[in-house]
């Protein structure tokens, strides 16, 4: 074999191992095998606030289970992200983003007490 | 804000939905958003910052509206959490014509085919499980930290890696290219972004330990 076959050879072995690596499915549960999230990315998370369910939550009527989702297959719900992204942050007056921040604040803090007291009583 | 703070568990985020869905549904994002904005990056490259906000919210909807019918089941969570923001993330796809693998079984021959009898193929069978993950993560890293115009250029060469392999021609990833940032250039200048893509991933991969892999 030649110098350039054998140059490109080995370069179409690279890229089957970088294609392979990439499209080969991630465990969910395995964190530290997904990829880490980019400025940009993290940036576009967090500017999702912290109020991100109260918002959806409040915005989200009770009767839209009869909307065309179908919870046991693949979902088609074009308006979705639509409506979601109508519930940026970007809108929330001052008085209510501190609300709904205090509400986050008590849950997670009800969630590390009862915590806490199923660990003191294990003891 | 991640599951990294390591203080809640697949078991307390259980309880919180039994407790109250909403506050379940508050667990989940205070602590998980991150691990599922990640997953939803494994899916794809392809997505945008802006595609990655609307699919995560699509999918809190998609739960709010699971919680609220009177046969939700609370048990392990995070199997329906990461069912549904799999199949938001497969169905925006799909919506915006974004080619996706659906099974490494498809492009399994080209690659097959491509790491037979090569160094690189050889050294790869040898690497340990932790060493293979360490990899994936310098290549994750790597693609990330390439100029946008070789970024996306990679991203295009894998989601059509298998069209070039089969009709022995760069116009499929000229043409994804096309798509993806509007630019048009000839199978000819594709196959040399994606030249110039690889030698840059190739370094980084190099420098990251995995030398003697990527030069075979």
């Amino acid at each position: 074999m030649s110098e350039s076959s054998k140059r490109e050879c080995q370069e179409r072995a690279l890229e089957a191992l970088i294609v392979s690596q990439v499209w080969q499915e991630r465990d969910p549960e395995k964190v530290s095998d997904l990829p880490e999230l980019s400025t940009e990315e993290r940036a576009a998370m967090d500017s999702l606030g912290t109020d991100l369910v109260q918002r959806l939550w409040n915005n989200l009527p009770d009767e839209d289970n009869e909307l065309s989702c179908d919870w046991d297959g693949v979902s088609e719900c074009v308006s979705d992200e639509a409506f979601a992204g109508m519930n940026r942050a970007d809108g929330m007056d001052e008085e209510t983003r501190k609300k709904i921040e205090e509400r986050r604040k008590a849950v997670l803090e009800r969630l590390r007490k009862k915590k806490l007291d199923e660990e003191q009583s294990d003891a | 804000m991640a599951q990294q703070d390591a203080v809640v568990t697949e078991d307390d985020l259980e309880q919180a939905f039994k407790d109250d869905p909403q506050f379940g549904l508050e667990v989940l994002d205070s602590y998980f958003r991150e691990p599922l904005w990640r997953y939803m990056k494994s899916i794809s490259r392809s997505l945008t910052p802006d595609d990655m906000e609307d699919i995560y919210q699509s999918t809190i909807v998609e739960l709010i509206r699971a919680v609220r019918r009177p046969n939700f089941d609370p048990i392990r969570p995070m199997r329906l959490v990461n069912k549904v923001i799999q199949e938001r993330t497969v169905d925006f796809l799909r919506r915006k014509r974004i080619r996706r693998c659906q099974n490494l079984d498809d492009i399994v021959a080209f690659v097959a085919e491509d790491l037979r009898n090569s160094n690189t193929g050889f050294r790869w069978n040898l690497l340990l499980a932790d060493d293979k993950v360490a990899f994936r993560k310098a290549l994750d890293q790597a693609i990330d930290t390439l100029p946008p115009k070789q970024k996306s250029t990679a991203v295009a060469f894998v989601e059509v890696y298998d069209q070039i392999r089969e009709q022995g021609t760069y116009k499929p990833l000229a043409d994804r290219i096309k798509q993806m940032t509007g630019e048009s250039v000839t199978a000819m200048q594709a196959k040399s972004n994606w030249h110039d893509s690889r030698s840059k991933l190739e370094e980084k991969l190099a420098r990251a330990g995995f030398r003697s892999l990527v030069e075979g």
